[in-house]
């Protein structure tokens, strides 16, 4: 079961492979864009240090999404004074004709991304790495390190929520 | 419960517009500048000596055999230099073991994401590498000084010694935690009004690093200051080596075993320990 680490998995080639993957992971998971790079880099110190203990249980992916969850967790909780700048959404007001459909889809994202920030950290995080980065929800109960069970439960809750967002912005 | 649960990418009964925000948020990805400059901030522990790098034991990376990989490995170490962090290859190989990192970055395949981190990389860190290299170096010369002026207590807390990486109970919540510090102030240069005096955990210990040779006092000043600011930094068992090597070329050796003494304790299964063990028996 084991898959020997060997050197196919040196810093150099994990950050090939996955530095894009990290970011948008960070950023679903609430990282602000004006800080995702300092988080990134932190990810990868991270993973810098542990990844002479990885032993292949996991996908190289999985095992990173959980340095991600609890990178973004730390940050979160020591970040909630800066909240204003957490926020890229398309401003308000500025609908135009011509651009309609982009920025239906514009506000649509940004309607997801404010859904993302009402979640807590432990919905969030299932939400993302279910819906946004396409892990099964095996996978995700392993990453978060919780049971299954839990899992789902925190997906069902997530998507009540989003929903919830969402059909509020059309009222 | 089965794992077949239909996501709402895939689900045409998913509440309208969630769909759409889910698959572009699928696509939302760094711009080529934004992968450039976090390669830049990591180029030290990407292991990329650069074509004039410090090189590494074995580095044939910096040889330029002329394969693609060879060529961005050299950029990746270029661009460690435009942050300021010169000498960052000697010390992360020194920490990595060697040849490991700069030997298998040729082992690359073809996945997107890594052929455009390649692309960014390659392309980003020659043009900008000698600009900024002169630049940094003045800042970062200034920060060696200033911390080499400030005397600092060489009674490290046990709990300094190393990362916390307590066997039980200890994860990376705990781990990553201090490299947050390292990484909040975002480079040398930058100014920033809450941490003005913050210098970068990696450009500390490079700098703890770099200063070994000729002023093993500086360097002992500056591991002590990586203690202080990052007492469970990342990078925090890589300090403590550079604080046995300082004392022991300043002659203290007493000093030196007792540090090496408490980082056993601490960290008794540390592959750093080895590294501070093998300093010792020189």
């Amino acid at each position: 079961m084991t898959v020997q680490h060997t050197q196919a998995h040196d810093l150099g080639t994990v950050f090939r492979d996955h530095a894009p993957y990290v970011w948008r992971v960070l950023r679903k998971l609430g990282v602000p864009e004006a800080e995702v790079e300092d988080l990134c880099q932190e990810v990868f110190v991270v993973v810098h240090r542990k990844l002479p203990e990885f032993e292949g249980r996991s996908a190289l992916t999985t095992w990173l999404y959980g340095i991600c969850v609890r990178t973004a967790s730390d940050h979160r909780r020591r970040a909630r004074v800066r909240k204003e700048v957490v926020t890229d959404r398309v401003p308000e007001g500025r609908e135009s004709a011509p651009q309609a459909k982009d920025l239906a889809r514009r506000q649509a994202r940004a309607l997801l991304d404010s859904a993302l920030e009402t979640l807590d950290e432990d919905k969030r995080a299932v939400f993302v790495l279910f819906e946004i980065e396409d892990l099964t929800m095996n996978e995700v109960a392993e990453s978060i390190g919780c049971p299954l069970q839990t899992a789902y439960s925190r997906l069902y809750a997530a998507r009540d929520v989003v929903q919830r967002h969402f059909e509020r912005s059309v009222r | 419960m089965s794992d077949d649960l239909l996501k709402w990418v895939d689900d045409p009964e998913a509440f309208e517009g969630i769909a759409t925000a889910l698959r572009d948020a699928r696509e939302d990805l760094p711009s080529d500048e934004q992968v450039a400059a976090l390669a830049t901030k990591l180029g030290p522990l990407l292991g990329g000596g650069g074509p004039g790098g410090a090189g590494g034991p074995g580095s044939p990376g910096s040889g330029g055999t002329g394969s693609a990989g060879a060529g961005s490995t050299g950029s990746v170490g270029g661009s460690a230099t435009a942050a300021g962090v010169t000498g960052g290859t000697k010390l992360i190989v020194g920490m990595l073991g060697g040849a490991v990192l700069v030997a298998s970055i040729a082992t690359w395949g073809v996945v997107t994401d890594r052929r455009r981190v390649e692309h960014i990389v390659g392309s980003g860190g020659g043009s900008s590498t000698t600009q900024s290299e002169n630049a940094a170096a003045e800042p970062e010369a200034a920060q060696a000084s200033e911390a080499a002026e400030v005397p600092r207590g060489l009674d490290t807390p046990e709990e300094t010694l190393g990362v916390p990486e307590a066997p039980r109970g200890h994860t990376e919540g705990q781990e990553h935690a201090p490299a947050k510090q390292a990484t909040r102030p975002r480079a040398p240069a930058a100014t920033d009004d809450e941490a003005p005096e913050r210098i970068p955990e990696l450009t500390l210990l490079q700098q703890a690093q770099d200063a070994l040779g000729r002023a093993p006092g500086s360097a002992l000043a500056l591991a002590d200051r990586h203690a202080r600011d990052y007492p469970r930094g990342a990078l925090a068992q890589e300090r403590e080596v550079v604080a046995v090597d300082a004392l022991l070329r300043l002659g203290r050796r007493s000093d030196a075993e007792a540090r090496a003494s408490r980082f056993r304790a601490v960290n008794p299964g540390s592959s750093q320990l080895r590294r501070i063990e093998r300093l010792l028996a020189q």
